[in-house]
Formats: C-alpha cells, structure tokens, sequence
C-alpha cells in the first residue's frame, strides 16, 4: 500500500515545490496511477504547475512527471507531446527501492530538464533526439528505409503497402494503415517482400552549417521548414531533378554539426521546383498538404550499429560445416557484420536434427546449405552466401585454388578426420589463411576451437599424441578419458551420434566468434587450443569419466598456445619440455 | 559526544562571523564615503540593521542561490516632506552605479549594490533610505522611502523604526547564556528555512518575522538548544489559522505577525505580508514536517540515530561525530547513473 504522506513529506523538504495537492482521481490522460500529486515546481522566475504521478509498478518504471499547462510553456527537449517529462533512460539501470528517495530525484531531474529548456542552450538536446520529436508530430507515415550507402542527394523508389483492416485487427502492425518502403535499389523490396508499383521518391542529404532542430509538434509544420531543408542542399543534375520533380515521397537526411544524423521525411501534394534563387523548394498552393513521414532505417549500417561490432564487411569467410555449430556459426558471423559467407556441407536436414539446429521443419529434408543460404538471405539484408553442398573432400580437391581467396576459414564438422584432411590441405598448399576448429564435447563437459595460423608454431596434428606404452593416436586435449565410447545410435551405424545440447553449440559459437575477430584484427599472436570446460553433471550422471586434461583445468576457460600444450604434456608424461625459446 | 555538543559544533559551523567576514563591511565603509563625498545627498547618519545588527547571520548555502549581505539604514538628516520617495534612491543609485560590474539596482525597499565573483554574482550591500519626520528632532518618526519605478503604485513614504527593532530583539535578553542560545535557536531555523525553502521572491518565510515570534515565546533550556528550538517551531505552528481564500478559492493556513505595538511601524505592518496565501500554506506544512522531526529526534533513543536525523534536518554542515556512520542523503543516487546512458 503506497504511504502517500511519506512522499509528500519528502516533497516538502525540496525547496523548489510548492503547494503540493492530492489529487482524488487517479487518472491522468489514458494512464491510470496509484496517487497524482499537483505541485508547482519552483524555476528562478517561474512557477510551473507539475503533476507528481506513481504508477503500481514504481520499481520498474519510476515515476511519471507531467506539465500541467505544455501550452504555455515553449517547446522544449525531453518533454513529450502529453507533457510528460522524459527523464531517465533505465536501459540496463538498477533502481534503489526508496519511493520517496526516486520521487525526490526524478522532481530533481524535472528541475534541471525545465531549467535547461526554458533557460540554456537545447540545441544539442534538441538535435541527438530529432528523430524521437519527428514521431510526435500527428497523422504521421510510417516509411521502412534503407539509407543508400553514399550520402548523395538523389532518386530513389518507394512501394506503399495498404494494409487491409483484418491485418490490423490481428495487431500485426502497429495502428497504421499505410506503410511505405524505401530504398535506392530494387532489391531491397523483394528482400521485403514487397513488389509492384515502385515510384519515384526523392532522397535528400542537407548538410547543416547550423544546428536544424526540430519543429514544435504541437503545432503543424509550416511549409518554410521543408524549402529550408530543400534550399541546404547541394546541388542536384538535371538528370536527376527530372526523376525527383514529381516526386511525392522526400526524404530528408539531415547532416547536423556535431555529427548526429537524422533522418525524416514528408509526402506532399505538389511539385518541386527551382525558385528565383535557383533552390529547390515546394511551391505554396492552394490544397497543399505536408504529411510528415517517419523513417525507421533499414540499411545494413545502420542495423549493425546496435551490436557496436565493427564493420566485416567485405571479409570472405569459409564456413566447413552446416550442422548445429555451423548453422549458429552462420547466424551470428552475420550478427557480427559478415556478409561473404560460404558454406560447405553435403547433409541434409533431418527432423532429429532441429532440436539442436538454428533451423526448424520447414527445412526438413533440404540440404543443410541451402536451407542456411534460404534462411540468412531471407532475413538479413545486402548478403552474399555461396552454398556447396559437396562433400568436403570433394570440394577440397575441385576447390582448392579457391581457399586462398578467403580471410579466414572456420570448420565446424566436430570432426578429427575431416579437420585433419583440411589441415594437411593447408600445409601442403603452403596456405596463410587462419583457421578455426571448433567442436563440441559430448553432453555438458565443454567445447573447444583451435586457432591455427601458418604464421605460428604449431597446427592441427600438435593437438594428438600417441600413448608412450601403445603408440595409439589419442587426442590430447580431449575432455572424456580415454577408451569410452559416448557415442549413440538409434538407428544403428548410420544413425550414430554424439549426444550434446543446442547450448553447447551456442557457447562453441561464441567462443569462436570472439576468437575470429581477433584474429582478423591482429590481436592473436600466437597459435591456441581454447578450451570451455562444462560443469559435467549430466556426463558424470550418464556414467562417464572425465580426463585428466578436464580434471586439471582450474579455469572455466583456458587457453594454451600449441607450444604451452606440448609442454604440458611432456612435463606430465615427464619428458623434456620443448624449449625453443618462443613463449605463450 | 552529546547531541548537545553537536548543535554548538553546528552553530559553530553555520555562525556568520562577521569579524572574519571584514570585507563586506570594508565595502560598506567604501560605498558609504562614497556617498558622502558624492556631494549630491544630505548629510546622513548610518545604521547597521537586519542579521548584522543582531548578530543573527548564518553563513549563505550557495548552491540555494543565497549570497552574504549586509543592510546598511541610510538616516539622512532631513524631512520626509521634502524629498520624492524614489528620489534620493535615484539619485544613489548614480553614485554607486559604476562601482562594481553588476553595478546599483533599486528595489522596493533600499538600493542594492552588488559585488561579483568569478563572474557569478557573490555579494551584496543593501542600503535602506530613512529620512525623519523632524530631522531636528532625532526622536521623531522615521519613514522608510519605499517603491521602485516599475511599480509606481507602490511609491511612498512608510513608517519605520529600524532601531527600535534592533534594541527591541537585543535587549531582550539580559543573560548571556539566554542570549546566545536564542541566537543559536534562530541560526538553526534560518539554516533549516534557506535549505527548505526557495530564494526567490517571497518563498522564503521573513527572518524579522521568525526573529520576533522566537523573541516573545524563547525559553532558555539550559544545555539543551533541541528543546529550545522545538520550543519555538511550536510557537510558529500555532500561530497560523485555517481560512477560506478567495483568490485561490481554497481552504489555506494563513499566518500573520504583526511588528511590536511599542515601535513606530505602520500599524498592521505584517512580517509576512509579501507571502502569498499559498506560500504561507506551504510555511505551514514545512513547519509542521519541521516540528514533527524534531520530535522524533527527541523520542529516538540512539544517540547516532538522531545524529543522522539531524543531519538530514539540517543538512550537510551538521556533522555526525563518527564518520563511518556518516548518512550521506544528499549525494545518495536511488537511481544510479547507468552506463549505458542515454537523455540523462
């Protein structure tokens, strides 16, 4: 039960609120809250009536803080077109449960908000949220837009899909019966899913000298806004004022000075023109209607931005393998920016597969690379995924002059033999591409991935020795002990298998992807066997013993170059260590 | 440590010292010979009034927009007849205009020259313009010339007895143990009121208006200045009255004080005239907060509880004795910074 007292009490120890009142109704607008408080809040010469407003759920969304009179105030950042104050961004904030203590900061920060907008310089707030201001504005559009890659004024298309009334009573989309898409190439509209009746839309980069801040959504724009933003722009072709004169559609991308991109649009009525002052603007007219158009980006950079990765792009990558580690190898070497991907496997998909797969029933019975290929190209944007579906060695032998043109080969098959073959590839052809090996232990003991690069000591055969009393080839680093078979089948031979879950892929993956772009960018100076280490519960519980490989690993995590791993084997079988004077 | 103890750290802390304080009275002296030697006045006498001449000042909190000041009573030797009110305010005003950066402004009740600092504004001197009924007769009414040009209507000449004031609250007190902690008492208050309170405008309830209360309900608690001081907060609480208002057309608590019959102010001359009725409203529940405070310091049995309800009564110049305990509330952050931050 909120103690409303407790909360006015702390309101009365701020010196900047006065005349505190509760409320009797509870609402505010559409919103319904525990408890309103009306107060006006103290600036240097003004009093600013405020609503104080607490909704049940406090602990997560804080509290509200509206402007009881937006109208007499003039427009402002951080204030949304109701009068609510925007103020804390709580993305990945812990809060302190203290209402009074939260009541107390967010009138604090109202303070400073108003205090800023009635009195400083805004121009800054004002600019880093344009975007955020442009959808307050009413009876807006909604356009789907992929920014072209050069910032370069000229056509582009655009499609409207209507939306029929059943879509909308299914909540599919969000109120709007009329979208647009956007885009300077064909293509993206087919990626989208949306054809016919391309016309033509003008994109507008205006390059601000001053400050282009955003107009007062409380009132409608006025048509100077737009012929200020048209007359900023750099000069166009005749060749392509021809294509944009008619154009409905203007979207505008506004350079600001301090870097921050923002990018709106309009639908008009009329024409464009060139004015007395050889400018282009939109002519007044009688019936014009100026509709103002939001642009949620679509263009690869600008979705890629979110993850803060840097750009791959243009890096060529190899991807051996399109099994459970290779279908999330695939998804987030994407994730990450890389958009020249190939694929390499001859497997199908089968239904027992797609418990531990990316990919589900509708690609039952494809073959693994075409699925991934149909999959990645249907929902991600600008890629270009070549799929093989050859058996590696195969392809290895029609294919392998092609391996030089790749930054970086990955093989995801969890295979010894196979990995072997492509490492005695590598070796014969004299090739300095890195590789990755990555493969999963059974059930929950760990993962691991070799780095292997010809640059440095070592490569995919260190990671096996032989017994010093058989002379049988064993895996070293192996994470079960050696001379138990945890393989299964149901379906006899063909049907054998090792048992891990879709987590383990997902922690293989990760690790891989984190050790790939170092590589790629120069930060791995050596040759590693990275090693994940599960809790081992399930093993253990199914029977099976661990190694001592596993066993003597204290981290979560280690890493050991080629060179700290044979050491460590020969000073664990004690022979002498190898000391060619390199070090981990 | 006592919380007894604490408090007089507090005053310690909190006391305007003006002999340390010299300089503002250093400027007084230089704008007042400046006067003089102007040649454009008449002859005039000076008075130190308000918290100087009471000795009643508390250092100013900057981050709450206050400043030092000193009030200086101008008593010209001349007859009120014979002068415009906003006439010799004018005309000191020109004199003392280019003195500092900020220069000489008029307001309602005296001209204010201000002084900067680090390009902020840091202090002030207000001078306050007397002249008497009967300039030959030194015991005759004394009018305080009121009124700025913006507000023409409230021009004119209004009875004033700043000395009888100052005596009045002096010598009420005889002992001098009583007379420092009714000093003391009315410190803490004025530092709770600069904390609680707006700097601007009226807000602020007035400190002659608090003064007065506490001069005629101050009950010297020897070695306990909490008592003391809940003593007078009583007072004020009862002194306000629940009244419907009609300009806001609202049931408010209204509060009036009235300047001592014996000296020679307008009749009805209320101390806290210039609040509004909701300002007045807001005094009133402040107080009652201040009261009820105060009260559970007074009931906690925890001697570093009530350290810490103190210091959050009164602020960070009341200090808790040890510091591991310290109860930072003012940089306490219930919503921490995030670091994925955005608008903030």
């Amino acid at each position: 039960m909120l103690d409303v007292d407790k909360i006015i009490s702390a309101l009365l120890d701020l010196p900047y609120i006065s005349d505190i009142q509760n409320r009797k109704t509870n609402r505010r607008g559409t919103e319904m809250y525990e408890c309103v408080l009306d107060c006006d809040l103290l600036l240097v010469e003004k009093h600013i009536p405020i609503s104080i407003c607490i909704p049940e759920n406090w602990r997560i969304s804080l509290v509200d803080i509206y402007l009881q009179r937006y109208e007499d105030l003039p427009f402002m950042p951080h204030v949304e077109a109701n009068g609510k104050l925007c103020l804390f961004n709580l993305e990945g904030v812990n809060i302190d449960y203290n209402l009074p203590g939260i009541v107390e900061q967010c009138v604090t920060r109202a303070k400073k908000i108003l205090e800023q907008g009635l009195f400083g310089d805004v121009n800054e707030e004002f600019v880093n949220e344009f975007d955020a201001y442009w959808e307050f504005l009413p009876d807006t559009i909604l356009m789907h837009f992929s920014l072209p890659k050069e910032r370069k004024s000229q056509r582009i298309s655009y499609v409207q899909k209507v939306i029929q009334s059943k879509d909308s009573g299914k909540r599919r989309y969000c109120a709007k019966t009329k979208i647009l898409y956007g885009a300077e190439d064909s293509s993206y509209f087919q990626w989208r899913g949306v054809k016919n009746g391309e016309r033509n839309g003008f994109y507008c980069v205006v390059c601000a000298d001053h400050y282009i801040l955003p107009p007062d959504f409380r009132k409608p724009i006025p048509l100077s806004f737009f012929n200020r933003l048209l007359s900023n722009m750099d000069p166009i072709s005749d060749l392509v004022f021809k294509k944009i004169a008619d154009a409905k559609i203007i979207v505008f991308n506004i350079l600001q000075p301090n870097g921050v991109e923002n990018c709106i649009g309009v639908q008009i009525n009329g024409k464009i023109i060139y004015n007395a002052q050889g400018a282009l603007e939109i002519p007044e007219k009688s019936g014009l209607t100026l509709t103002p158009v939001v642009i949620h980006r679509e263009d690869k950079e600008f979705l890629l931005a979110r993850t803060e990765s840097t750009n791959h792009s243009g890096k060529k990558i190899l991807v051996i393998g399109a099994g459970s580690i290779g279908g999330y190898m695939c998804q987030e070497l994407v994730h990450t920016g890389f958009d020249n991907i190939e694929i390499v496997d001859h497997d199908c998909l089968k239904m027992e597969n797609i418990y531990r797969h990316l990919l589900g029933r509708e690609f039952v019975d494809w073959r693994k690379v075409f699925a991934l290929k149909e999959y990645l190209m249907n929902n991600y944007p600008k890629l270009n995924i070549v799929a093989s579906d050859q058996k590696l060695d195969e392809w290895i032998d029609d294919e392998a002059k092609r391996v030089r043109q790749f930054d970086l080969i990955i093989s995801t098959v969890g295979d010894h033999k196979v990995n072997r073959s492509l490492n005695e590839l590598i070796i014969n052809n004299n090739i300095d591409i890195p590789v990755i090996y990555a493969w999963n232990e059974p059930l929950d003991i760990g993962c691991h991935i070799a780095v292997i690069s010809k640059k440095y000591y070592g490569n995919y055969e260190c990671l096996f020795a032989r017994d010093s009393i058989t002379n049988e080839l064993y895996d070293a680093v192996a994470y079960t002990k050696p001379g138990q078979t945890v393989s299964k089948s149901f379906s006899g031979c063909n049907g054998t298998f090792i048992p891990y879950g879709s987590i383990a892929s997902m922690k293989t993956v990760a690790l891989s992807i984190e050790w790939l772009i170092r590589i790629l960018e120069d930060r791995c100076e050596d040759n590693y066997i990275i090693s994940e280490k599960g809790s081992g519960y399930y093993f253990r519980k199914a029977g099976f013993e661990t190694s001592d490989f596993y066993n003597d690993q204290k981290d979560t995590v280690s890493i050991l170059s080629i060179l700290e791993l044979e050491n460590l084997r020969k000073s664990n079988s004690n022979e002498p260590s190898n000391n060619s004077g390199r070090t981990a | 440590m006592s919380v007894q103890k604490c408090f007089s750290d507090f005053n310690d802390k909190i006391k305007l010292d003006y002999s340390t304080k010299s300089d503002l009275a250093d400027k007084r002296d230089i704008l007042v010979e400046k006067l003089r030697k102007s040649g454009q006045l008449p002859s005039f006498s000076t008075y130190d009034q308000g918290s100087y001449g009471m000795s009643l000042g508390v250092e100013p909190l900057k981050k709450t927009g206050r400043e030092y000041d000193i009030d200086v009573g101008l008593i010209f030797n001349a007859n009120k007849d014979d002068y415009e009110p906003l006439k010799l305010k004018e005309t000191i005003q020109t004199i003392l205009n280019n003195h500092t950066t900020y220069g000489a402004t008029i307001k309602r009740p005296c001209v204010t020259v201000t002084y900067m600092e680090d390009g902020k504004r840091d202090h002030h001197v207000d001078f306050v313009v007397y002249l008497y009924e009967d300039h030959e007769d030194k015991d005759s009414q004394l009018y305080l010339a009121k009124g700025k040009a913006s507000t023409p209507d409230e021009i004119g000449w209004e009875k004033s007895d700043p000395k009888g004031l100052v005596q009045y609250i002096n010598d009420r007190f005889t002992k001098k143990e009583e007379r420092s902690q009714f000093r003391r008492v009315i410190r803490y208050i004025k530092r709770w009121k600069n904390l609680r309170f707006d700097s601007n405008g009226h807000a602020e309830p007035s400190s002659i208006g608090i003064t007065l209360i506490a001069v005629e309900s101050f009950v010297y608690r020897e070695g306990d200045d909490l008592t003391a001081l809940l003593d007078v907060a009583k007072q004020i609480q009862k002194l306000f009255y629940y009244t419907y208002d009609y300009d806001t057309m609202r049931w408010l608590y209204k509060i009036k004080k009235s300047m001592p019959e014996q000296l020679k102010f307008e009749s009805n001359t209320d101390a806290f005239g210039k609040m509004t009725s909701v300002q007045q409203n807001d005094f009133k529940l402040k107080i009652d907060k201040f009261v009820k405070d105060l009260e559970e310091v007074k009931d906690e049995t925890d001697e570093q509880e009530q350290y810490k309800k103190l210091r959050k009564i009164f602020g960070e110049d009341f200090i808790i004795p040890d510091p591991q305990n310290s109860y930072r509330h003012q940089n306490h952050n219930y919503i921490p910074a995030s670091s994925t931050s955005g608008c903030v």
